[in-house]
């Protein structure tokens, strides 16, 4: 319990003053809280000793309004101080963790790391800043209060107090246990949780399969059975707690009657005050419940540091390492010199060494997995090597911080994404700070102006998730405006492999060709025409370079490209036809 | 409370177990309540100097363990069957939105996306456990444990009664403009939330863009701003509600309040007897703990019913108009007779404008035209994605909305560009195309969309799991699996998106190998995006802005459609570009 305290001050940052006050402001509200109790005790007192008069009763008015008006003060400024540091510190940790996430290696978004860090900015960011701050402030001021009443009854009376005590310290080693219980089952709970999700996604994912090969009943069950299989162990999870918090009680129970019992003991024989004993039975009701408030509180703060736990986990992830020097390439050929590089253990990239003169094309060709995309990835320092040095007019780009190195490269990616915002700002993206005669020039030359046009709102029409329906072309075309926004020397250029209508293929080859105007340009290919064109091929395969010249030169070899081309050249010439079962025969033999 | 009927009403026939928690921790209240009268009687003999003896202590002590462990008894017994009935709640709403998500049309679904209802049944579901599970069976004992308090209270001496709820009105008058105000702010603070949230996935999702074009949190400024919009509106929500928070936390709990006060001055005056007014009192303070723990329940409640309502809302969508009917068909020529159908509302422009046509069995159709023209809307509108505005559809004479879902595809198979797999093994989810399929027919199926070699290649062969390094898997290899499950089904017409031939561009001539034997004698629709594939086609639909402009063969379209003629010439143009033409020339 401490520990999650010692965490969460740590964590805070330059909200740590802010957080103290908010435990001084929670204290005091506690001893509020109390208040009422002692005007109580101050009247039976007087009854007990048949001296309460009318006036007493004046002040007992003036000292419960005071109270109530006390505690509603510290109530309000506690309210406000925990709301506004926790929602202030994450917005803070919200802006920090995305400067982070940029430094990062690309690496490191594969798609379960995209759904991990999802997870955690959505619900465990959410869930900490929402209830964290509210237990913290809890959890300090009632372990203050077990504290304070403790002293309080070792200077009154240490028999008590000891019985206070032996009751406290088991329903704190019943608390122990709790969290070791609530920490032991955190990752199967963790488990389960994905389970759920995974049969979630399958089922909305597949629901288009699902109906359209009668699967309804099926996989309706199979959804079911998840929903059924969650249930039954987050029930068997909860009911594990369910003993332990029993014998906690049973603890304070015990304590509870204890003090009752002794009170009331020493009082028959003397050796307390008939009054204090008096005010220990009402008492006795409430020394216990600040250990109640730290109880109730356990289950939160687990949630609360598993959450911790993994943004922890992503914000010391490594980034990627800085070069020291801005030096700045005055020529931009890319050169290769025996580069080796490997996600995690498996080879990608072997001793790979070529050199790419400016103000060339530059085809890269070869099977998929064969590591073509990982060039362009390595150029644009999404990794780093493990071994060898990627020159790019001959600095070597590890000198560069990624900003200076990013500033020279414009790529084109095969799968487009467009933000959830205007054309405008997508376009712009490119460059802030653009203005619009110069976006609209960009966008006539790659071939969007017109169709941007024809929409009712034009440049400030909303696109991405949900926004307006482009075409696959349409969004390529508005892709590749943005990279020319950048006119940056160098074009990385990922060919998107899906067909689209022949009018926007041809917009798309014109935008691209306006893109590459004078540029240094690498292309990943998978046209045909792209690649015959080249200035200089480079087929790849696993990992290293097999073979590389013009097209004509790589034809004559009769290697590897010859055989690549070939299928190729066939398969753009085919017909939908329903063929008969002999030249069926033939093409299955062919494959 | 209309939050708590919404939850009864998923809890469905696990509300008997509602009912049991809540009785018994009813009970515990109760009971929780006999240790203060115990100690009610301890201190007015106290008060009065009585002589205590031995056995009063030991039996007065001994009761109140045994009765504050039995209220926990029946506390945790009663939280035990909370758990249950909370869980099973959860499940019966999971299983209700699932059932509907059934019966909502497959482009309602689409448009939704797998990521927002994948959050609706899960997240949002999950977020109302803490609510359930606790508050709802916790809260409403709490709320009448107060009315049972106060009965007793004013039996005993109607005006000690009245006091001791001083303290509720002015609680009840603040809590009551908490929940008006503070529903009122957590719109703006869940949308803001909802934005802040989609706006961060879109920035680790499109984060080689990020990089590529440099940008920082701090340009790029949609991240600052709705980080920052979310601060302002949590902010504003809490800022508007703490004041009255602050007044019902403090003054709800005090019950002595005016019971005090005024129970000593009729003390002093002699109208109430000192056994009485401690009576009252110790059952005032033995009531504390529960309307603290109620302070706890009542701010979540308007929360609930607010998300509840949000979840309903989603799904909540039109249902396809479906019919029962799966009869036996002689022939499956396809008509479109008059179809218009548009995607928004009413007055939005028309996706599909008045398009006829018919397709005989056995035939080829292909569907061209620019992008946006309306061919694949035309497709899922065959089957069945969405209702047409109007027109109708008909396959072997029959409108299409008088077939069940099942009937009508058992017609027809649509296969596209998206190659969905279940996360079971290759060969079952080939077999989906035909359960109860032999392994021989699997194998032919496979082997004819060109699937069998590298599915013999994995060491599991047939019984590899798609799940397990589903990176094995490569694009194409994926859509011949989907190709080999509709061969396996063998419906009469097949629905096609050309633009799956070229998935895979290493192996684009496996794909249309198993391609051209999918469509083998079968009724075929094609939407077709590479003129030069389907040249051969017995007719050619036209699309152009959702207007069919016009139809025939080839030929007859190259020598009368200018809207053809300039496709082709498009296309044409196409295949012979090559990156800076001009400059190579001059090289």
């Amino acid at each position: 319990m401490l520990k999650f305290v010692k965490r969460m001050i740590d964590f805070s940052g330059p909200y740590r003053g802010r957080l103290y006050l908010a435990f001084f402001y929670s204290f005091l509200e506690s001893v509020f809280i109390q208040a009422p109790i002692l005007v109580l005790l101050y009247a039976l007192l007087k009854i007990s000793a048949q001296i309460l008069v009318a006036a007493d009763v004046l002040f007992m008015v003036a000292a419960l309004l005071a109270s109530v008006v006390c505690r509603m003060f510290f109530r309000r400024l506690l309210e406000a101080l925990e709301t506004t540091t926790g929602y202030r510190m994450f917005a803070d940790e919200r802006m920090r963790m995305g400067d982070r996430l940029k430094q990062m290696p690309m690496g490191y978004f594969s798609e379960g790391a995209i759904g991990d860090v999802t997870a955690v900015i959505t619900s465990d960011i959410t869930f900490i800043e929402q209830y964290g701050m509210i237990v913290l402030a809890r959890t300090v001021s009632a372990t203050i209060s077990i504290t304070i009443t403790a002293l309080m009854l070792a200077i009154f009376d240490y028999r008590i107090g000891i019985i206070a005590a032996v009751a406290a310290l088991a329903a704190f080693s019943v608390m122990a246990h709790l969290r070791r219980n609530g920490r032991e089952l955190s990752p199967q709970r963790q488990q389960v949780q994905s389970d759920l999700v995974g049969s979630v996604l399958e089922f909305v994912n597949g629901m288009h399969v699902i109906k359209a090969f009668n699967l309804t009943g099926e996989k309706g069950v199979a959804a079911r059975k998840g929903f059924k299989h969650f249930r039954d162990i987050m029930i068997t999870f909860e009911k594990r707690f369910i003993p332990p918090f029993f014998l906690l009680d049973t603890c304070i129970a015990a304590g509870t009657a204890g003090v009752i019992c002794m009170a009331a003991f020493f009082s028959v024989n003397q050796s307390m005050d008939a009054a204090f004993a008096l005010v220990l039975v009402i008492f006795a009701f409430e020394v216990f419940v600040p250990i109640k408030i730290v109880a109730g509180g356990i289950a939160q703060t687990k949630v609360a540091e598993a959450g911790l736990d993994r943004y922890q986990a992503i914000m010391s992830a490594p980034v990627i390492d800085e070069g020291a020097g801005e030096r700045k390439p005055e020529r931009f050929d890319i050169e290769f010199n025996q580069v080796e590089f490997a996600y995690d253990t498996t080879p990608v990239i072997r001793d790979m060494s070529f050199r790419i003169s400016e103000k060339s094309m530059t085809a890269l060709v070869g099977p998929s997995g064969s590591g073509k995309s990982t060039v362009a990835s390595l150029i644009a320092r999404f990794w780093d090597p493990q071994s060898g040095e990627i020159r790019i007019g001959g600095v070597n780009i590890r000198e560069m911080t990624c900003d200076a190195l990013l500033a020279h490269i414009s790529m084109v990616f095969q799968k487009v994404y467009l933000f959830n915002d205007t054309i405008l700002n997508n376009i712009r993206f490119g460059r802030p700070g653009a203005t619009m005669d110069e976006v609209v020039a960009v966008c006539k030359k790659a071939r969007c102006h017109a169709f941007i046009s024809d929409l009712e709102e034009g440049y400030h029409t909303v696109v991405g998730e949900g926004g307006c329906t482009l075409s696959g072309g349409e969004r390529q075309r508005i892709s590749i405006a943005r990279a020319m926004l950048k006119d940056a020397p160098i074009v990385l250029l990922d060919e998107a492999t899906a067909s689209v209508d022949p009018d926007n293929e041809r917009h798309i080859q014109e935008a691209i060709s306006e893109l590459v105007k004078d540029k240094t340009l690498v292309v990943i290919a998978h046209r045909l025409s792209t690649i015959k064109t080249a200035d200089h091929i480079l087929v790849i395969n696993k990992g290293g370079i097999l073979e590389s010249g013009k097209h004509e030169d790589l034809m004559a070899l009769k290697g590897l490209y010859h055989g690549l081309w070939t299928r190729r050249v066939r398969a753009r010439s085919w017909q939908m036809s329903r063929i008969d079962s002999d030249e069926r025969s033939k093409f299955c033999k062919s494959g | 409370m209309t939050g708590i009927k919404q939850v009864f009403a998923y809890a469905g026939e696990h509300r008997r177990k509602l009912y049991l928690a809540f009785s018994l921790i009813l009970a515990s209240v109760v009971i929780g309540l006999i240790p203060y009268v115990i100690a009610y009687d301890i201190v007015l003999r106290l008060i009065q100097n009585d002589v205590l003896t031995g056995s009063y202590i030991l039996t007065m002590s001994g009761l109140v363990f045994g009765a504050l462990t039995l209220k926990n008894l029946f506390y945790y017994w009663g939280l035990s069957a909370s758990h249950d009935a909370a869980y099973d709640t959860l499940m019966g709403m999971r299983v209700s939105f699932a059932d509907k998500m059934m019966s909502m049309p497959l482009g309602e679904i689409h448009r939704k996306g797998a990521g927002s209802l994948k959050k609706n049944i899960v997240d949002d579901i999950d977020s109302m456990e803490e609510l359930l599970a606790h508050m709802i069976p916790e809260g409403i004992p709490y709320l009448m444990a107060p009315v049972i308090v106060f009965t007793i209270l004013l039996v005993l001496d109607w005006r000690l009664g009245l006091l001791s709820m001083g303290s509720i009105p002015f609680g009840v008058v603040a809590m009551a403009l908490m929940m008006k105000i503070g529903t009122k702010q957590m719109d703006g603070f869940y949308r803001s939330a909802e934005k802040m949230n989609a706006v961060i996935v879109e920035y680790v999702t499109a984060m080689n863009i990020i990089k590529i074009f440099g940008r920082t949190t701090d340009s790029f400024d949609r991240y600052v701003r709705s980080v920052e919009q979310y601060r302002d509106k949590a902010l504003a929500w809490r800022k508007s509600i703490w004041n009255y928070m602050a007044v019902y936390t403090a003054v709800l709990p005090c019950t002595l309040m005016l019971l005090l006060p005024v129970g000593c001055l009729l003390y002093i005056n002699g109208t109430v007897s000192l056994e009485r007014f401690l009576l009252s009192i110790m059952l005032s303070l033995g009531l504390g703990g529960t309307l603290v723990k109620l302070l706890d329940f009542l701010p979540t409640l308007p929360i609930l019913s607010y998300k509840i309502g949000e979840l309903e809302k989603t799904f909540q969508g039109a249902e396809l108009t479906q019919g029962t009917e799966t009869p036996e068909f002689t022939h499956c020529d396809i008509a479109f007779d008059r179809v218009s159908f548009g995607y928004g509302g009413e007055d939005d422009a028309e996706a599909v404008s008045n398009v006829s046509f018919t397709a005989s069995q056995g035939s080829l159709t292909a569907i061209v035209g620019e992008s946006g023209g309306g061919k694949s809307t035309l497709a899922k509108l065959l089957v069945h994605y969405w209702d047409v505005k109007s027109g109708a559809i008909r396959i072997g004479g029959k409108d299409i909305r008088m077939l069940s879902l099942p009937g009508l595809m058992s017609l027809v198979s649509y296969v596209s560009q998206d190659t969905f797999l279940f996360n079971t093994t290759i060969g079952e989810n080939i077999r989906v195309g035909r359960p109860g399929a032999t392994e021989e027919e699997v194998v032919r199926a496979a082997k004819q969309a060109m699937c069998h070699d590298f599915i013999s290649g994995f060491e599991n062969g047939y019984d590899t799991r798609v799940g397990d390094g589903g990176d094995r898997l490569s694009g194409g290899e994926k859509q011949r699996i989907t190709i080999a499950r509709a061969i396996l089904r063998d419906a009469p017409v097949i629905i096609l998106d050309e633009a799956t031939a070229f998935t895979d561009s290493e192996n684009e001539d496996r794909i249309q190998a198993a391609l051209n034997r999918l469509i083998h004698g079968k009724t075929v629709i094609v939407i077709a995006h590479r003129l030069s594939t389907i040249t051969g086609a017995d007719n050619i639909l036209v699309m152009d802005r959702g207007c069919l402009a016009a139809q025939g063969s080839h030929d007859e379209l190259l020598a009368s459609c200018i809207i053809y003629q300039n496709l082709w010439t498009s296309h044409q143009a196409a295949m012979d570009w090559r990156i800076r033409h001009e400059e190579v020339a001059h090289a």
